[in-house]
């Protein structure tokens, strides 16, 4: 009987762990992933920014504000995936 | 279930905690309502308060601040849709505007534990969404019914559809959450070094508050020059 239960509680012991090594491996995949994206993103739009105000030095207004436009959107995709990464972490794992 | 999990047990650090109370089956997080109360009551009683003292020769600061706001939105919805088709979207997206700005910069003061910033609840993010989805989708059912119904045809529509209000939400939501999760990171730290990341942070945020509520309106009056459709259309 007893042999018994502590070998369930053994099993919900090793349950537990693997779940808890899942959800770490998941967040971190989720924020690998994001962290790539969001640089490369990042990267182009500024290389484009750059290669705009060279052609035309006055437009640099309205392109820094187009810039920061398309930078908010490119970082949204990554706290949408930190947001997954809290989600698995601390509240799933 | 995260009791092995160091920083999520031991140190205190909480995601999707709230002060809940259950009313008739459903349960309601009232620091959320009660936040979202406050930010809204802040800016009806700041608006009302410059509308008084509101003068043509020598405004005020904040009448400066609301008058810029309103221009920018003018400009954009002038861009995407004309303000004679639909003038009421402009005190529609300026409400939006400034709701969610007031709701992030909650974020910045240091109540924290009792008044967190709205925005870090799913709940409000998703439901400023479908209130945005829901106009959209009216508009465009009065106006062009027959085009609305017929985009479906494409299954990449409904996709497209779907997709609109949930990053819309997701967006404002992760960029919030995300502020919070790092001011309880770094308030882990030791007393004599966490005052610079907590400055940096803070400041951080507030730039992030403000394109952060500049996006959702942006994308909001971008919505709904779709559904009127725009001057491409046969003309």
């Amino acid at each position: 009987m007893s042999a018994s239960s502590t070998i369930l509680a053994q099993a919900a012991d090793v349950n537990s762990a693997i779940t808890t090594a899942g959800a770490y491996i998941g967040g971190g995949l989720a924020l690998a992933g994001g962290a790539i994206g969001a640089a490369v993103g990042d990267g182009l739009a500024g290389g484009q920014v750059i290669a705009g105000v060279a052609r035309q030095p006055e437009a640099r207004g309205r392109l820094f504000g187009i810039f920061l436009l398309v930078v908010g959107l490119v970082e949204a995709m990554y706290f949408i995936n930190l947001a997954f990464m809290a989600l698995f972490v601390f509240v799933l794992g | 279930m995260s009791t092995s999990v160091l920083a999520a047990g031991d140190s205190g650090i909480e995601i999707g905690q709230h002060w809940t109370v259950t009313v008739g089956g459903f349960t309601l997080n009232l620091d959320t309502i009660l936040a979202t109360v406050v930010a809204g009551g802040v800016l009806v009683g700041l608006g009302l308060y410059m509308a008084h003292r509101a003068s043509v020769g020598k405004p005020s600061g904040l009448q400066l601040f609301f008058e810029t706001v309103k221009d920018a939105i003018e400009t954009q919805v002038e861009e995407n849709l004309g303000i004679k088709t639909a003038p009421w979207v402009v005190p529609f997206a300026f409400t939006i505007a400034l709701l969610i700005l007031f709701c992030n910069m909650l974020a910045i003061l240091p109540t924290e534990e009792w008044l967190p910033p709205p925005t870090a609840d799913v709940n409000l993010t998703y439901a400023l969404a479908l209130i945005v989805m829901f106009s959209v989708w009216f508009t465009a059912i009065k106006r062009h019914p027959g085009r609305f119904f017929g985009h479906f045809k494409n299954p990449m529509a409904i996709i497209e559809e779907i997709t609109k209000p949930v990053s819309l939400a997701l967006r404002l939501f992760g960029n919030i959450l995300s502020g919070v999760i790092m001011i309880q990171l770094i308030l882990l730290m030791p007393i004599y070094i966490f005052w610079a990341p907590f400055t940096a942070w803070k400041l951080f945020d507030i730039f992030i508050a403000v394109l952060q509520a500049v996006i959702f309106t942006i994308l909001t009056i971008i919505y709904f020059g779709q559904a009127v459709g725009e001057e491409s259309e046969a003309h």
